[in-house]
């Protein structure tokens, strides 16, 4: 229904783009450097995992000149609580990051020589350990804190190990918060990993590298629970400040730029998200499609099925492996509001890309591995 | 197996002859307000072979005790799910009270009852099956109190609420048939070691009541009557009270611990012994506790005595970990599970009570059971035969669906020999 004339015409100049990198690479040269973006099948989550993500990282580079004696902070997404399954189906099948993917991740990261590799997520209305988290999806954190030396793992919806808040500037002012106060672990890294699942989202229209990092927000400063005038000390509850805006976060930390503008979540969040990826700036985006759901982010968007698009897609810059995230599941990167899958809402991509985080445009972006046209998977049927 | 199953005399009747409905009835026994004033409901209740006793009064060996009506707190006027700390819905159950009264008065039978509902209350049905489920699966009786609609509706023998009174006599009576498992102990990984009276009664009774929403599956053991063998099998000891233990349950606790046990305490314990698990000196990520290794097993000891039981109960789910739950429930946000154990080990029933009263059939539940087991069925309501579950066998645990589990079942496990 959504297959549109327009959108035929993008998958041909998408798929041209990809038979044609010398284009690709001079119509960057006037916009600077191309960002490239690796694209690799993968069927299941066995044996051939780890093959095709080391070979996405030779083909963006190598790994070892980006991590070799860093820490590295590789955000997952565990979104909503561990209970919530799509059916009877383990919430790794549908709507959280794989855990052999984190693991296969952070062992690359240790071949390449990180120093330390730090696994975090804001793990849902808890300040219990991270791995208690993932204990109660039935994962085992031994899997991942194995995988390579020195892993450790922080829940970063508070305080956490830190001593205080850091702020984080976003630049040009951002498009609702000129800065951020977050858990220290997104300061304290010298590389910065988003590692996000290939999923629609109801209210920002895609789920990717860029909104991942929605769950970097502590919600003890921008939760329903989070103290007025400072952080509380527990993390309770959801974002949905964030979403609606009937409040402003904690007073420690700065207020919107202007209250006044829309209280709508479709205009909120994808502008709060593209202000947090150029607050915080993603070094390595990966998005993992293996199997996944369509139709929303998690069980709890009706109606929304479970997918095997088996596919991983990964890019040193967010907004275009983002681009090429959307290629995959059928959509047009270059799409605005009104137009699939951002019908009713703003594109966190354009308003990154406002901010000078990336470009969308694939012509503008080098394509490596797989070609979209091999690896497409319509989340929309 | 008591015979008995108490029945409230409704306020709405008052005519002796609503007692026919009891006629072939699972009950057993009819709680009068007074033995005065009620002849005629007393001679009609002696043709039915049911006792009558004055509700202040219960017959011997039975503790009665005062609970709530167990299900999902609503918020009054948001028609929403109340819900806790956690944003986690806040779930009311009778199970620790009556657990509680059983670990006090071995041997006993315990009744719970709650006031009746106020007569503007509209209580579904599935309510009173709600009720009954969670005092039954925690091997006690509720006292079956029937709202103003229901009474009247019977007494009137309006079909509706006819048809609900059997529905609700089903219930007894699948109970009644599987009167065996109310002796089949709790299969704990913690116990709560306590007075539970004097200055410590509010805070271990509480402790109870929330330890009951967290995932852990726990007993509950007093120092008073304290045997050693009811550590047995335990992966940790929780002990909240103000005042040390006498000196031998300390020691028997210290022995525990040694053998590889976890204790959980506060400062009125005493002296810990042992040293510092790690340099950080905290324990489970907690920093406002102290971890000590003490021979194979440790101490887990808190900066200052904990003065709030959800805190403490949520606490202790962390210190021992998630890693040693017995049960999961995945779709499961209204479901509690009671895991108890047959006498001679060779089977497991986790008694899963549905506090939001109807089966939720667009998310539908999963639950992930700890050990290895050669069979799954599940006992319902519905069936007088148990129905096979299809098991998902994963490491050292197994997953099964829980189709259209509307108020109460019982997942039975036949384990490897």
């Amino acid at each position: 229904m959504h297959n549109t004339c327009t959108r035929r015409q993008w998958l041909a100049a998408a798929a041209g783009a990809v038979l044609t990198r010398p284009f690709a690479a001079a119509a960057s040269a006037a916009g600077g450097p191309t960002p490239r973006v690796a694209i690799a099948k993968c069927p299941t989550y066995g044996p051939e995992l780890l093959p095709a993500m080391q070979r996405m990282f030779d083909q963006l580079g190598g790994l070892e000149r980006l991590v070799k004696s860093k820490t590295v902070a590789i955000k997952v997404n565990m979104t909503g609580d561990t209970s919530y399954r799509l059916g009877h189906l383990p919430a790794e099948d549908t709507h959280y990051t794989h855990p052999r993917v984190i693991a296969a991740t952070v062992h690359l990261m240790g071949r390449a020589g990180a120093r330390r590799v730090r696994v975090l997520e804001s793990c849902w209305s808890s300040s219990g350990p991270f791995e208690e988290f993932m204990l109660q999806a039935n994962w085992e954190p031994r899997d991942i804190l194995n995988a390579a030396p020195r892993v450790e793992f922080e829940n970063t919806n508070y305080l956490g190990r830190g001593s205080k808040y850091v702020r984080l500037a976003t630049p040009k002012g951002g498009h609702i918060f000129r800065a951020f106060d977050l858990n220290h672990s997104y300061q304290d890294c010298d590389f910065f990993v988003s590692l996000a699942k290939m999923k629609d989202h109801l209210t920002a229209g895609v789920t990717l590298s860029i909104k991942n990092c929605f769950g970097i927000l502590p919600v003890t400063i921008y939760g329903d629970g989070a103290g007025i005038d400072e952080p509380s000390v527990e993390p309770r509850g959801g974002r949905g400040i964030m979403h609606d805006g009937h409040r402003q976060p904690s007073k420690s930390a700065p207020s919107e730029n202007d209250p006044k503008t829309p209280r709508e979540d479709t205009y909120r969040i994808p502008r709060i998200i593209a202000d947090l990826v150029a607050a915080r700036p993603i070094d390595l985006a990966i998005v993992e499609g293996v199997r996944s759901m369509a139709g929303g982010e998690g069980p709890w968007a009706k109606p929304s099925r479970a997918i095997c698009p088996g596919v991983i897609v990964a890019g040193t810059n967010c907004v275009a492996t983002d681009a090429v995230c959307m290629a995959v599941m059928g959509y047009d990167p270059m799409a605005v509001r009104g137009a699939p899958p951002f019908e009713k809402c703003d594109s966190t991509l354009q308003l990154a890309e406002e901010l000078g985080v990336g470009p969308r445009d694939l012509r503008r972006i080098e394509l490596v591995g797989t070609p979209v046209r091999e690896a497409l998977f319509r989340y929309r049927v | 197996m008591h015979p008995n199953w108490p029945l409230r005399w409704p306020a709405e009747w008052s005519d002796a002859g609503a007692l026919d409905l009891l006629k072939g009835a699972p009950l057993g026994c009819l709680l009068l307000p007074s033995t005065d004033g009620y002849q005629n409901v007393i001679e009609r209740a002696r043709q039915f072979d049911i006792a009558i006793c004055d509700i202040k009064h219960p017959p011997s060996g039975v503790e009665m005790v005062k609970g709530e009506w167990p299900g999902i707190r609503m918020t009054p006027g948001e028609g929403d799910a109340s819900s806790g700390p956690t944003g986690a819905p806040w779930i009311d159950s009778n199970g620790w009270l009556v657990r509680l009264a059983r670990a006090q008065k071995p041997g006993g039978a315990v009744w719970v009852a709650a006031d009746p509902p106020k007569s503007s209350e509209i209580v579904p049905l599935s309510r009173h099956l709600v009720a009954l489920a969670d005092g039954a699966a925690h091997g006690g009786r509720w006292v079956i109190t029937l709202d103003k609609d229901l009474a009247e509706g019977l007494a009137a023998r309006k079909p509706g609420s006819v048809n609900g009174w059997k529905k609700l006599m089903g219930a007894i009576a699948f109970f009644q048939a599987h009167g065996e498992w109310s002796a089949w102990p709790v299969d704990a990984v913690l116990s709560v070691v306590s007075s539970f009276s004097g200055d410590d009664e509010f805070f271990s009774h509480e402790l109870l009541n929330l330890m009951a929403r967290t995932n852990i599956s726990y007993g509950i053991v007093e120092t008073a009557g304290f045997r050693p063998e009811a550590l047995g099998g335990l992966r940790a000891v929780l002990y909240p009270d103000t005042q040390p233990p006498p000196a031998g349950v300390r020691q028997r606790l210290l022995d525990f611990v040694e053998r590889g046990g976890l204790l959980i305490a506060g400062p009125r314990w005493g002296a810990a012994p042992g040293y510092p698990a790690d340099r950080s000196g905290q324990a489970g990520g907690l920093s406002h506790y102290e971890m000590r290794r003490f021979g194979k097993g440790r101490i887990a000891m808190a900066h200052k005595q904990p003065d709030d039981p959800y805190e403490m109960a949520q606490d202790a789910q962390i210190l021992l970990s998630h890693r040693y739950d017995l049960v999961r429930f995945f779709n499961g946000f209204l479901l509690g599970g009671y895991s108890t154990v047959s006498p001679d080990g060779k089977r497991r029933l986790t008694h899963i009570v549905n506090y939001g009263g109807s089966a939720d059939n667009e998310d539908p539940a999963t639950a992930h059971i700890a050990g290895r087991f050669r069979s799954a069925k599940l006992w319902s309501f519905e069936s007088a035969q148990a129905q096979r579950l299809e098991m998902v066998v994963q490491k050292e645990a197994i997953e099964v669906p829980l189709p259209g589990l509307a108020v109460y079942g019982g997942v039975e496990l036949e384990a490897y020999a």
